[in-house]
């Protein structure tokens, strides 16, 4: 197969625009390590341009009426669906996803844009009363302004629309940056918008976390900044974001337990985490990587699990679709998830653990059991495809350890049985929790973390809610 | 006992005829209550309108606080309440303690649930437009009690109705008028006419139901009388809200094995609260096969050990039923089931009670499906425990009725809770924990089990109506008006 290097330019203010000072960067596909596109590469100039773009259609995309903005969503959901191989078939050469995963992701992503549509027009304020005699009072829910929206690389073009969609649909504008490593679908996303969309409405900006997320962040005319990324980052754009005072929108990373009682079915646990667990390559922030299991049931499942990742077909999904799961995203994400696995001591892997041929950023799918839940494997996220299986002694120490870690994004349980199912979806200190599975999510629910796996809610009317901010209007009746 | 009725907020003696309380345990006369004329019904439906609008336009907060009064008031005259409840209704005196404790809380609720209630603001569809929605009292509310719990479902409908702003016009049973009467106490804070209240029978119920300054009738009884108001109302489309009969399943899975007895004593619990009385007692029991046994055992002893006497006894269970009538009704059902090869396991008849209407808690097996036992609203303590083989089957009868109003499951299993909750038609799904209510969640019946709900966000909203006011602030003319085709 031959490589085209393609060329992209930046979507500013309804504009094709090369970066400011004429960087590019390269675009590299994972499954290869070779370079498949150029894009800008960004510096504060960009920032400045971009916000300017957006504060300049501030005041006509505020005035639109939700029927009007909900009209130009339901055209870019339309043109996701129009263009779905081409969008799949570049996030499968960006991130090195399996092609079937990434067409799945597109009809995901028109839905979500459709969802926010919708929602826009029955956004309400609660309350019109009387509450003192002889006034009254409504609440008016307004947009918060120019919003800058950083995504990751896992999911590129779905983490844009869960971004933009809920801020556009509220009536916002947006300087949106993708992750400097998967920039692709999001850049020809913009370019199929550019004839929906009113100029300004939506910008795309592509270049490093410093300069240009970190300049998205410091921008004085930037009233919010949402971001989907790694804890480390999040806390830095909080503290950053703290000097305006911006409104902060964080989803940062996870450690998702799945809780394995006794009465469970091994094999359907099993069939569960293998794709909860592998799915992406592990690169999703909702991975069942932190399996706890009940003293019955804990060599069951293994029996079961470890043959299932075994059968995992793992290779470049170019070669077609039997492959399962492909590369991880880069170099330096191998080499952090294979160091994950060196300074586990005392660990045993059951199945995987290494690199998988010589070509590409690849590690096997893997199972670790014999960890001690204070060990660096079982407390920090390790974004690749790697599990890990304890075996706890009863129901509160299942618990105590799916809670002790410094995350809170997502949670799974296991069970038959309702007492244990409700006790543990109200003990679990994590922003979801499934019953009998893991992974599924919808737009109409809401999508977001405890402790350190940051603050505010994608999708459903909660994240629409998030990007809107409350006026209290109070009028004397005489 | 000298009885008074509430108009335009003051207690005046009755001019209409007389009609005579029964005590059901002594079957002696109770009270001789003053009934109202047709002048003095005029005059309490009059009283409503006209308090109506000073009530509506008072602050949420005043009438929040006045409400929080009318509990206050109600849990002081607890045990003078509870007597009056206990010789005109026969249900044991614990139970009507409980429900003066009941009725206060629905105030209490009320009290606050009104004072937050809101409308909203919604998207306009041009941006010089603001769109509200407004939730305004509907004006005159017609509160029609039944005899099994003469203050709760009384609370349930005046509560609501007063924290929304409406003003009431409540009738009592005619076989429990005196604690309702009673009540007037307990009220005479609020501005004269905002709550007034009648006694009387069928006829003067009909009187106020059928009153064109009457706006909104909310009723707890029978399907029958129901659909009576149901054809009144509908000539001048007044609002209804209409909580009638049951005849709750009650299923038992086999999960619960290890608790059966708990499940047994639940299952009496829900059959024999207040003789059986109650619109959602179990009526019918749905027990799968590989617990069968055990649990009909389980129930029997358990029904053999409880205690019937006089209401007021501390040591009663079960007193007597509210009237000869219902336990003819009540014993009338069994016996036809027996005819048709029925057998009464235990139970059955008076208790060895010669005074009193009573009927003894009664379990029935081999009741042929198409009996009235099995289809009908018994209304009194009687408990046909039927073996089925599988959950299919048991949601299936659970449905098959004309009522929905509640059913009750026993289960821990996720899956079979999780099937129940969405197949079963009844307003109310309980599990492992039979009848309890919650003031925040809505109660009443699918199917000919009524229209509407009360408690709850939804028990409010019955007495409210729905203002949408749309303002332009722009005085621009619209493109769409006339003339067409013409040009500008």
């Amino acid at each position: 197969m031959s490589v085209t290097v393609q060329q992209y330019k930046n979507f500013v203010g309804g504009e094709w625009v090369d970066a400011a000072e004429a960087g590019t960067a390269e675009i590299i596909n994972p499954a290869t390590g070779e370079a498949i596109a150029e894009v800008p590469d960004g510096t504060e100039a960009d920032v400045d341009r971009a916000v300017e773009a957006a504060k300049s259609a501030a005041p006509g995309w505020r005035d639109a009426t939700p029927g009007e903005r909900a009209e130009v969503l339901l055209k870019l959901a339309d043109l996701i669906d129009e263009h779905t191989d081409e969008l799949a078939e570049l996030e499968s050469r960006n991130v090195g996803k399996p092609l079937a995963a990434a067409r799945d992701e597109m009809p995901v992503c028109s839905d979500n844009i459709r969802f926010f549509a919708g929602a826009a027009r029955v956004l309400e304020g609660r309350s019109t009363g009387e509450y003192m005699q002889g006034y009254t009072s409504w609440i008016r829910r307004e947009p918060i302004g120019v919003v800058g929206q950083v995504a990751p690389w896992n999911y590129p073009l779905m983490m844009a629309v869960w971004k933009f969609a809920p801020a556009l649909a509220a009536g916002n504008t947006s300087v949106l940056k993708p992750s400097e490593q998967t920039p692709l679908s999001t850049l020809r996303f913009a370019q199929l918008a550019a004839d929906v969309i009113p100029a300004g409405v939506l910008n795309v900006i592509t270049g490093d976390g410093e300069p240009v997320g970190a300049g998205i962040v410091r921008h004085p005319d930037v009233r919010m900044v949402s971001l989907t990324g790694d804890v480390a980052t999040g806390k830095e754009v909080a503290r950053a974001a703290a000097e305006t005072l911006k409104r902060v929108h964080l989803e940062l990373g996870g450690k998702a337990p799945v809780i394995v009682f006794d009465d469970a079915d091994p094999a359907q646990v099993a069939e569960a985490i293998k794709i909860a667990g592998y799915w992406n390559s592990g690169q999703d922030c909702t991975a069942a990587s932190r399996v706890v299991a009940g003293p019955q049931i804990y060599d069951k499942l293994l029996d079961e699990l470890v043959p299932a990742v075994e059968s995992l077909q793992v290779g470049d999904p170019a070669v077609g679709d039997e492959i399962e799961m492909g590369p991880v995203i880069s170099k330096a994400q191998q080499d952090r998830v294979l160091g994950f696995l060196d300074r586990a001591k005392g660990a045993n892997v059951l199945t995987g653990g290494g690199t998988n041929g010589d070509r590409g950023f690849f590690v096997k799918p893997t199972v670790v059991v014999d960890v001690d839940q204070t060990d660096e494997i079982v407390q920090r996220e390790v974004f690749g495809p790697v599990v890990t299986v304890q075996r706890f002694a009863d129901d509160d120490e299942a618990l105590a350890w799916a809670n002790d870690v410094p995350y809170g994004l997502a949670a799974s349980v296991f069970t038959r049985d309702i007492g244990r199912a409700l006790n543990a979806s109200r003990k679990l200190e994590f922003g979801t929790v499934w019953i009998n599975d893991h992974i599924p999510l919808v737009s109409e629910m809401p999508h977001g973390g405890f402790k350190q796996s940051g603050y505010g809610k994608d999708l459903s009317a909660y994240s629409l809610e998030d990007y809107t901010q409350v006026k209290h209007v109070m009028a004397k009746l005489d | 006992m000298e009885t008074r009725l509430l108009i335009r907020g003051e207690q005046v003696a009755g001019d209409g005829g007389q009609l005579a309380v029964e005590n059901p345990y002594t079957e002696s006369e109770l009270a001789s209550v003053r009934l109202p004329s047709r002048e003095q019904v005029d005059a309490a439906i009059a009283g409503a309108r006209e308090a109506a609008r000073g009530w509506a336009a008072t602050p949420a907060l005043e009438r929040c606080e006045l409400l929080h009064e009318v509990a206050a008031r109600m849990r002081a005259r607890t045990d003078e309440l509870a007597e009056l409840m206990t010789l005109e209704g026969g249900k044991p005196r614990i139970e009507n303690s409980d429900e003066v404790g009941w009725t206060a809380a629905a105030f209490d609720y009320y009290a606050e649930l009104g004072r937050s209630s809101a409308g909203r603001v919604i998207p306009p569809i041009e941006s010089t437009q603001l769109s509200l929605v407004l939730k305004e009292p509907v004006g005159v509310v017609a509160a029609i009690v039944p005899w099994n719990y003469p203050l709760l479902l009384l609370a349930w409908k005046l509560a609501p109705a007063l924290a929304a702003g409406n003003t009431v016009v409540a009738k009592p049973s005619e076989l429990t008028p005196l604690s309702t009467l009673a009540l007037a106490e307990c009220v005479e804070h609020l501005p004269a006419g905002v709550v007034n209240i009648l006694a009387g029978d069928g006829e003067i119920g009909e009187a106020i139901v059928a009153d064109g300054r009457v706006d909104c009738v909310a009723f707890t009884g029978s399907v029958e009388t129901g659909k009576r108001i149901a054809h009144i109302c509908a000539d001048r489309l007044a609002r209804i809200n209409l909580e009638l009969g049951g005849k709750d399943p009650f299923i038992v899975c086999p999960d619960v094995a290890p608790a059966i007895e708990t499940a047994a004593r639940g299952g009496a619990w829900a059959a024999f609260l207040n003789g059986g009385q109650v619109c959602t007692s179990a009526e019918r029991f749905y027990v799968l096969e590989p617990v069968y046994d055990e649990y009909l055992q389980a129930f029997v002893d358990y029904t053999d050990s409880l205690v019937l006497g006089d209401p007021l006894d501390p040591g009663t269970d079960i007193g007597p039923l509210v009237s000869a009538r219902q336990r003819k009704r009540v014993a009338g059902q069994v016996e036809a089931a027996v005819a048709a090869g029925a057998e009464v396991v235990t139970g059955g008849g008076n208790g060895g009670n010669g005074t009193g209407y009573f009927y003894a808690p009664t379990v029935v097996t081999g009741a042929a499906a198409d009996t009235d036992l099995l289809r009908e609203e018994t209304f009194g303590p009687v408990a046909p425990i039927v073996r089925v083989e599988s959950l299919d089957e048991a949601i299936e009868l659970a449905n098959s009725t004309r009522f929905g109003l509640g059913c009750n499951v026993y289960t821990k299993d996720l899956d079979t809770i999780l099937r129940c909750m969405r197949e079963i038609k009844a307003g109310t799904v309980w599990f492992n924990d039979p009848l309890t209510d919650n003031d925040a969640g809505p109660f009443g019946g699918m199917k000919q089990s009524g229209v509407g709900r009360e408690l709850g966000q939804e028990g409010l909203e019955a007495f409210q109506e729905t203002k949408h006011v749309h303002l332009e602030t722009s005085l621009a003319p619209k493109d769409w008006w006339y003339p067409y085709g013409r040009g500008q």
